[in-house]
């Protein structure tokens, strides 16, 4: 779904008419430096540069279909029910760790009756 | 007799945990704790490359709201305002009503009803809130990983098991006493062995939920990544547009270049294209790619987890990780001048 979504955000038939337009402007600026023609040079490189506000302006508003795409806000759930799961994991780790140190104070209760057991009778064989 | 079954328990339990611990002492999520967590301060290096960039965003959505005001102005549509005569009204009655709420007195539905208009359609204070809002969950999963493989759960069960291990000695020696008395061999100590068994058991649980995450969200983190280099893709587009133009313009002056000028213009052109070139090679994109990667490696390494050529491989991801997005912020920082 991302590829698809991309290639229709990124408008590359559009990006590629600019880029064509832009190298055919560039090699004519070129060629007006090697005259040293000036004024040419200049009227050529603000040419070139309202193309590439064009395709500045293509790419925000790619950027801007990006922010509103439902891609994203599946995205962002996915990834906040992953971390969820995660911490959530964590908490049952600690819990265990919990549940040991209680099991450690049953131990302790054990060895006070086996304590108080010796006093009563000696241990069996 | 309870004492002397407790021998036979502790003795067959000490073999028990043994095998325990030897089985599971491989998998330990330890092992990839420090390249987890320079996996999260990659994510986090990235997404400030990227947030950084925003201002970029919101200088072309101003410059858009600005024409469309530009072309209502020509139109001759006057700024007006609508939906803020009853404001008031309603904001006195509801107190009347509720008299010192604990909350606010008018509903945002309220507020957003007094608007100026005309309205352009872009509007730069919107922001990009689903975008940060995606970095920011990046982070959260990258920084969820991390706890899993945090010690500090580890040194509350290390107290725990402290006193696991005391009252288990104490309850040995009482049996082995005994046992001394009858000419019987004594136990050995299981207490130390109980706590490698409990931590082993900790760390292959950790070590499962990290195996699983990372196994089941591998294609989340990597569309999310792709995403977020997409998004960095168009919002550093004007960036190396500048640094074209500022090459072109080093270049126009070749128009007029003389013997004396020659030198400059040149050395000129070069910086020119220097900066070009080193624009492109820092774009955030190559972060993003990295997360993608990064996160691979480790899913790799954790479904094999005694295969060193793996773990290796994630070792340079990480750093390769860590380096491409720093070196996207500090791009991106220059750019806007800031150094911090």
């Amino acid at each position: 779904m991302s590829v698809a979504g991309r290639i229709e955000r990124l408008r590359l038939d559009t990006r590629r008419a600019i880029a064509k337009n832009m190298r055919v402007l560039q090699d004519q600026r070129r060629a007006a430096i090697r005259d040293g023609d000036v004024g040419e040079v200049a009227r050529l490189q603000e040419l070139i540069r309202a193309l590439r506000r064009q395709r500045n302006d293509l790419s925000f508003r790619a950027l801007r279909e990006l922010e509103d795409s439902v891609d994203l806000r599946l995205i962002i759930d996915d990834l906040q029910k992953a971390t969820k799961a995660l911490h959530d994991e964590a908490d049952n780790i600690k819990t265990v760790a919990e549940a040991l140190e209680k099991g450690a104070e049953a131990i302790d209760l054990a060895v006070e009756i086996v304590a108080k057991l010796r006093s009563f009778a000696p241990l069996p064989v | 007799m309870v004492p002397f079954r407790s021998a036979k328990v502790l003795s067959t339990l000490s073999l028990a945990l043994g095998a325990l611990v030897l089985g599971l002492a491989a998998c330990s999520p330890y092992v990839y704790r420090e390249e987890i967590a320079s996996f999260g301060s990659g994510v986090d290096t990235s997404v400030a490359a990227f947030t950084a960039m925003t201002p970029a965003y919101a200088a072309w959505a101003t410059e858009q709201r600005d024409g469309e005001l530009l072309a209502f102005a020509r139109n001759g549509d006057k700024p007006l305002t609508e939906g803020c005569d009853d404001l008031e009204l309603r904001y006195e009655e509801a107190f009347e009503a509720a008299g010192a709420p604990a909350g606010d007195l008018l509903t945002p539905e309220d507020y957003a009803a007094c608007r100026v208009t005309p309205v352009p359609v872009n509007d730069p204070d919107k922001g990009l809130p689903n975008l940060e809002g995606l970095g920011q969950a990046l982070k959260d999963y990258a920084a969820a990983l991390f706890v899993l493989t945090d010690a500090e759960d580890e040194a509350a069960l290390e107290q725990a098991f402290g006193q696991l291990n005391a009252s288990a000695t104490s309850l040995l020696a009482t049996v082995n006493e005994e046992l001394a008395a009858r000419s019987e061999p004594p136990l050995e100590s299981a207490g130390a062995l109980v706590y490698q068994a409990g931590l082993t058991y900790l760390r292959q649980r950790r070590f499962d939920a990290l195996k699983q995450a990372v196994n089941a969200n591998d294609a989340v983190v990597a569309t999310a990544a792709d995403l977020l280099a997409e998004a960095a893709l168009y919002i550093y587009s004007p960036t190396l547009g500048e640094k074209k133009d500022a090459l072109e313009t080093a270049e126009n002056r070749s128009a007029e270049v003389t013997a004396e000028t020659y030198v400059a213009v040149w050395s000129d052109l070069n910086t020119a294209r220097d900066a070009y070139v080193a624009a492109l090679r820092a774009s955030p994109i190559y972060a993003f790619f990295k997360i993608e990667t990064t996160h691979r490696a480790l899913r790799d390494s954790v479904n094999d987890p005694a295969n060193r050529a793996q773990l290796e491989a994630l070792y340079g991801n990480t750093l390769a990780l860590k380096k491409a997005a720093e070196a996207a912020l500090k791009a991106v920082r220059k750019e806007d001048g800031s150094s911090s």
